[in-house]
């Protein structure tokens, strides 16, 4: 058959098991997200993640009192450390919300304050940072001009997590993948069964077993391929919305989906490999 | 065309064809006449090389097929048009679609096959039913639909097992007519059938009956191996077995 044939017969083959192609590739989906959770899973630190260290940025005396300008500058300053990696947050305190903040902090004793004037403080950053990049980010912090003095409060542990968190996520993507390779097989073996009955009247046309099964390879490979893809995307998202610790990296992430991919060749041609026995002998 | 010589068939102990000899010659029609049971469709599959005999020899064109590897016999059936009961329509695909594939297969191209396909249906008489899904005809428009498939691009073997069941007179008179208009451009044509007035039929059409009991042909089967003459008009068609690249 010319090419326009297989074309033709990919098209006719999509409409005959385009339900089959959608359970495909959903199971691929799920396959590739059941990886991917695994990974992060893996990945993840056996102890409590720890929270997030505070580095304080005292500015410049004068830089509040400059007025709008010096406003301007730690409204600036707070812009370029939100961009960079590690940082959570950033806020911009006042010297006045300094002063504030340093006696409810004293409590009892903030009688020592009595009298002193609002410019007592600097005005500064506040800057909470991933605890592994906390220290770096204090030295650059230190060389840049307009800071004055920089303190680096290390991070607390975070509350412990309940014991059974890990095993739950490892529960959880086992299951995913359990499910996913059982939906891959189901839907496989639809196919097959379908083409086992198709594969008669192919062979009496004059087609070889290759030839008559090809098309639904393509179909199996293709769901692979949109299946795959869906589920790296599908991974990647997740993991940016709900993982404060980052996405999978792409490189790993385009991996792990091409590994489907080959996974979805592999296992489509062998399930759909019809015996000599059937059909015509 | 065609020749069986003492092709023999058995499942487990039963003997499904027992030294079978029969000729087909180019511009030929035979029906093979028996009861249920008799090996009518085991010599269809045997004559669309569709299955290997245990014995015997199955001469397509020049060349004994029996020899052949698996790999080539695709290319062989390529120029058999098969009809059984047992090969389904597609679903989801149009009767014309349907009709279009194994003129496909047979090397024309999809501008080509999708007017041999229209001209076989209405050859069988269900042109109306070109544009419907399968699921939508009756079982006597779906054989007519299947036939149609086997005689589209007037193969230069037809082979039809038992073509006329289910069908009303004036269907199987439209499936007679087809199978002639395949003959009479130099096809060879044999089909099996219970029906012993489509066999009548057959003969008076200017085709040959041969009648077979118990996997063995009683009357009729022609002179093998003996070159007789051939129907006026009626051209020898060359099968091809390509090598398989």
């Amino acid at each position: 058959m010319t090419r326009a044939w297989l074309l033709r017969r990919l098209v006719g083959d999509g409409r005959r098991h385009g339900a089959v192609w959608l359970a495909l590739a959903v199971a691929f989906a799920v396959v590739t997200l059941a990886a991917a959770g695994a990974r992060l899973v893996g990945r993840a630190p056996a102890g409590p993640a720890p929270a997030a260290a505070r580095v304080i940025a005292y500015l410049d005396e004068g830089q509040e009192g400059a007025g709008a300008g010096a406003g301007a500058r730690a409204e600036e300053l707070r812009r370029v450390l939100e961009r960079m990696p590690g940082v959570e947050a950033v806020r911009v305190v006042s010297a006045r919300d300094g002063l504030e903040l340093l006696r409810r902090e004293l409590g009892a004793r903030a009688g020592v304050l009595e009298g002193v004037g609002p410019d007592l403080l600097s005005p500064s950053l506040e800057i909470a940072a991933r605890p592994a990049v906390a220290g770096a980010l204090a030295i650059r912090l230190r060389r840049l001009a307009g800071v004055g003095a920089v303190d680096l409060v290390e991070a607390a542990e975070a509350p412990a997590a309940p014991a059974d968190d890990g095993r739950a996520a490892r529960l959880g993507v086992a299951l995913a993948g359990t499910l996913g390779l059982l939906a891959l097989v189901a839907a496989l073996a639809v196919l097959r069964a379908r083409l086992r009955v198709e594969l008669a009247l192919w062979l009496s046309f004059g087609l070889t077993r290759a030839a008559s099964v090809r098309p639904a390879l393509w179909l199996a490979t293709s769901a692979g391929v949109v299946g795959a893809g869906a589920g790296a995307l599908g991974a990647s998202w997740a993991a940016n919305a709900w993982l404060p610790a980052g996405a999978l990296p792409a490189r790993e992430l385009a991996l792990g989906a091409a590994a489907v991919v080959m996974l979805a060749l592999a296992v489509s041609r062998v399930a759909l490999r019809i015996p000599e026995a059937a059909g015509a002998r | 065309m065609l020749r069986l010589l003492g092709v023999s068939l058995r499942l487990d102990d039963r003997a499904l064809l027992d030294e079978v000899s029969l000729q087909v010659r180019a511009g030929e029609l035979v029906v093979v006449e028996g009861q249920r049971a008799s090996g009518k469709s085991s010599l269809a599959r045997v004559a669309a090389v569709l299955r290997r005999p245990d014995d015997g020899e199955v001469w397509i064109g020049e060349r004994d097929v029996t020899t052949l590897q698996d790999a080539s016999m695709p290319f062989v059936r390529r120029n058999i048009g098969f009809f059984s009961a047992d090969l389904p329509l597609l679903p989801r695909l149009s009767t014309l679609e349907n009709v279009m594939l194994a003129a496909g297969a047979r090397g024309f191209e999809p501008a080509q096959a999708r007017e041999l396909a229209l001209r076989a249906l209405g050859r069988v008489g269900v042109v109306g039913a070109a544009t419907r899904l399968p699921g939508g005809l009756s079982a006597a428009e779906r054989r007519l639909v299947a036939l149609a498939r086997a005689v589209a691009g007037a193969p230069p073997l037809l082979v039809l097992d038992d073509p006329s069941a289910e069908l009303a007179a004036r269907d199987a008179g439209a499936v007679l007519s087809a199978i002639l208009g395949v003959v009479e451009v130099g096809g060879a044509a044999l089909c099996t059938s219970p029906d012993g007035s489509f066999a009548e039929a057959v003969v008076r059409a200017g085709g040959r009956r041969v009648r077979l009991e118990g996997g063995r042909v009683l009357a009729g089967g022609g002179p093998i191996g003996i070159v007789g003459a051939r129907r006026p008009g009626a051209r020898e068609v060359d099968v091809r077995v390509e090598a398989r690249r």
